[in-house]
């Protein structure tokens, strides 16, 4: 049976290149890259030239990586390094981000500190002035996903950050873009942007892996301790499997978006329409002209999610209900409930990744309807 | 004489309930220590020995070794031992040896408990607790408190065997598994299957299970949790043979043709038949269930006379009146509570409409139909190994 896999927002399949970069930074160059003998030394070179695709894949510029175990460290470190521990701080945060920024914002709450969550307005989209009003004197950080994972729509960063600036302009800016950056066509963060997250394996790079982009001068207080690798703001030896993997991910998505981005985006908007004609009770949620590419999500009424899902997984089908790091929860996303999500309607995220084809998306349009109707009409335990 | 093999470091283990057993303990024996050697698979440097009713282990006596037969069912404890020579001085060295390994300080109390069943042996039961409660009295300063000691040595002599040791270790009891036939386990990834199986191996039975999937109604990750259970009881036995039957088209079956009401009932009916079929291919002589009376609505009385209706051989419910508190407490330290709480959803309530079934209805009866269902189930098997 085909398997056309529709997750690759949970994690997208590794790229060749990660993989040969993980192998050979396993194999030949072994070495610990603090090391100061030669093979530490080619070892640090990879670091460093990872650095440098990591700051490519963010847009270019002037950046300072710090590499860490994943797009969660990278967001605590952006948020919780930034608050220190019993300051009575602000974060302004809003309620389409992933949990590794809402549960990091809700811990500064927990230290002492004050947390604002900015609702989107209709169709999922963060309004700049929206942000900015919630900032005040006190705020010590603003922290906002580039593309909403659950939501599925890409929030207009770079206004949302100037705006914020304009209101303190001591205020940190981090943008969670673990998302964005594997289905954008181009990251440009303006000045206002000081830090974003990144991670490996929505890239085509390894799991485990991630780093935080921090602008010159701008520093965070360490998470953990012990030595002084990356200046003791993340210390621990390098991953450098991980981190040449990650790289070798993010030179692929450097050199191929601008034309792979585009058609990615076409299919998913043709997969959309097929999804809109295959039955009634289905919509597709977030603003329309915000949806990010390769990120479909999908409402679908009269069905519980995971039986559609495994139904669809019985013809090779394979999507998810929103985010895989609350896969255990029953709910809905609750910025999908803001949005309007009635109680009878079950939540869908179709995924495709830059390989997607003309085909898939056909015999994905198909395999949904099928399955939707086995679902509806209650005979989806009957096997093929 | 076999001196020779009961030296330096081992462990001894004896028997539970065996030691009742009259013309037929041989059999059981065998069965205890192939079970015994089952689970030392891996450490080759560890003899068995069998001697006066007694299970010698040689070679080591690490904690490896001791968990290894925690769940060996048929031995009601062990220790981690020193054996020696069996003579009176090499008795009283290695009772001072044993002491001095405990640490202790002058205010640390101890007694000496000694057997002997070979009574050809020239000091008596009293006199070697005496020799060798003086010795380690000189040589450490600790006190004799028979009653509560901090330190008990025990001293035991036999015809072939003396060894001494301090520790005595709880075992699984019971009675060897393989030794009272073999039951078909319903398994459904909750708390209690796991249990009722485990209490059904205490009890000297060797199981197969069989589980219910309703895929795509719930997912492989609820197939995963019952596998990894399987994976737990099968450590206790030589191997476990675990059914998968897919379930999702019967359950739809039965909610086209009987409605919501009753629905659990007829399920669960259809799952004894399937159940059935499987123990008679198997020539399997009962079911088993983690049943507990009046847990939840399908396990009232009324509806499990209901259920055990349709099931072709007797069902076995070691949980039947078990308290939950106690179950939870069994399976946690039999290991299986943290796979059976993993977040997954169970087949019985598909299509389930709440309060309508807490008695059963009498008029549920097995229909040709139903029994040619139950044949034409589709299951895959897989072999579960604990190791």
């Amino acid at each position: 049976m085909k398997e056309i896999y529709f997750d690759n927002a949970a994690t997208a399949r590794p790229r060749e290149e990660a993989l040969a970069a993980v192998v050979k930074a396993m194999g030949p160059d072994f070495a610990n890259a603090s090391s100061l003998h030669r093979k530490g030394v080619d070892a640090a070179a990879r670091i460093r030239e990872a650095m440098e695709w990591m700051s490519a894949l963010a847009g270019g510029g002037e950046w300072k990586v710090l590499f860490t175990s994943g797009g969660t460290e990278a967001d605590n470190l952006a948020v919780l390094g930034s608050v220190p521990k019993g300051r009575r701080d602000t974060v302004v945060t809003s309620s389409l981000e992933h949990a590794a920024v809402e549960s990091s914002c809700r811990e500064v709450a927990r230290r002492g500190g004050r947390c604002v969550v900015v609702k989107p307005r209709q169709g999922g989209v963060l309004h700049p002035q929206d942000v900015a009003a919630a900032v005040d004197d006190r705020t010590a950080l603003v922290s906002i996903v580039h593309v909403a994972g659950e939501m599925g729509t890409v929030q207009p960063i770079n206004d949302i950050a100037r705006a914020v600036k304009q209101k303190n302009k001591k205020a940190r800016f981090h943008t969670d873009a673990v998302q964005a950056a594997a289905r954008l066509a181009r990251l440009d963060y303006g000045p206002a942007v000081d830090m974003v997250a990144l991670c490996g394996h929505k890239i085509g790079g390894p799991m485990g892996v991630g780093a935080l982009l921090l602008r010159p001068g701008v520093t965070v207080r360490p998470l953990f301790f012990g030595g002084d690798q990356q200046e003791g703001e993340r210390p621990g030896t390098f991953n450098v499997p991980g981190i040449a993997g990650m790289g070798a991910a993010a030179r692929m998505m450097v050199a191929e978006r601008a034309e792979a981005v585009p058609r990615l985006a076409d299919l998913t908007a043709r997969l959309g329409r097929r999804l809109l004609q295959s039955a009634e009770g289905v919509r597709l949620l977030g603003e329309e002209s915000c949806r990010a590419p390769g990120l479909l999500v999908v409402a679908v009424r009269g069905v519980r999610s995971e039986v559609l899902l495994h139904t669809m997984e019985k013809y090779g089908l394979f999507a998810s209900a929103g985010s895989a790091c609350h896969s255990t929860r029953r709910e809905p996303p609750a910025c999908l409930v803001d949005d309007g999500l009635a109680p009878d309607e079950a939540v869908v995220r179709f995924t495709p990744g830059a390989g997607v084809t003309e085909d898939d998306v056909e015999d994905a349009a198909r395999i949904f309807e099928t399955a939707l109707q086995e679902v509806r009409c209650g005979n989806a335990g009957r096997m093929k | 004489m076999k001196q020779e093999l009961f030296s330096g470091a081992g462990v001894v283990l004896r028997l539970g309930e065996l030691y009742l057993k009259g013309g037929n303990r041989r059999l059981f024996m065998n069965a205890l220590v192939a079970n015994a050697k089952r689970a030392l698979q891996g450490r080759d440097e560890v003899r068995m020995h069998v001697s006066e009713g007694r299970v010698f282990l040689t070679g080591a006596d690490d904690e490896d070794i001791c968990a290894r037969m925690r769940w060996v069912f048929g031995f009601s404890s062990y220790s981690p031992v020193r054996y020696c020579e069996k003579s009176i001085d090499a008795i009283c060295a290695q009772a001072v040896s044993l002491a001095r390994a405990y640490g202790g300080s002058p205010q640390t109390t101890f007694r000496i408990a000694a057997r002997r069943s070979d009574k050809s042996f020239d000091h008596t039961s009293a006199q070697i607790g005496i020799l060798a409660g003086n010795a380690v009295n000189e040589a450490t300063g600790f006190g004799v408190d028979l009653e509560s000691p901090d330190l008990s040595i025990g001293v035991e002599v036999g015809k072939e065997w003396c060894f001494l040791w301090t520790q005595q270790l709880e075992g699984a009891r019971g009675l060897p598994v393989g030794t009272s036939g073999r039951v078909m386990l319903l398994l459904s990834g909750g708390i209690d299957s796991p249990v009722a199986g485990h209490l059904l191996q205490k009890r000297g039975v060797e199981l197969s299970g069989v589980y219910f999937h309703a895929f795509p109604y719930t997912s492989d990750g609820a197939k995963q949790k019952v596998i990894d259970l399987a994976r737990v009881l099968a450590r206790r036995q030589r191997s476990f043979r675990l059914h998968v039957v897919h379930f999702a088209a019967t359950q739809e079956a039965l909610r086209d043709a009987a409605g919501q009401g009753y629905l659990v009932l007829l399920y669960r009916r259809m799952m004894m038949r399937i159940a059935g079929e499987l123990a008679r291919g198997q020539k399997m002589a009962a079911l088993a269930t983690g049943e507990n009376l009046g847990q939840v609505a399908s396990q009232t009385l009324e509806n499990m006379a209901v259920v055990e209706a349709a099931a072709p051989f007797p069902v076995l419910r070691p949980l039947l009146t078990a308290d939950k508190l106690e179950t939870i407490s069994l399976a946690r330290t039999i290991g299986t509570f943290d796979i059976s709480v993993r977040p997954f959803e169970d087949c019985c309530t598909l299509w389930f409409a709440d309060g309508v079934e807490r008695r059963g209805c009498s008029s549920l009866r097995s229909t040709p139909s139903a029994n040619q269902r139950a044949r034409g189930y589709r299951a895959e098997d897989g072999i579960a190994r604990g190791h």
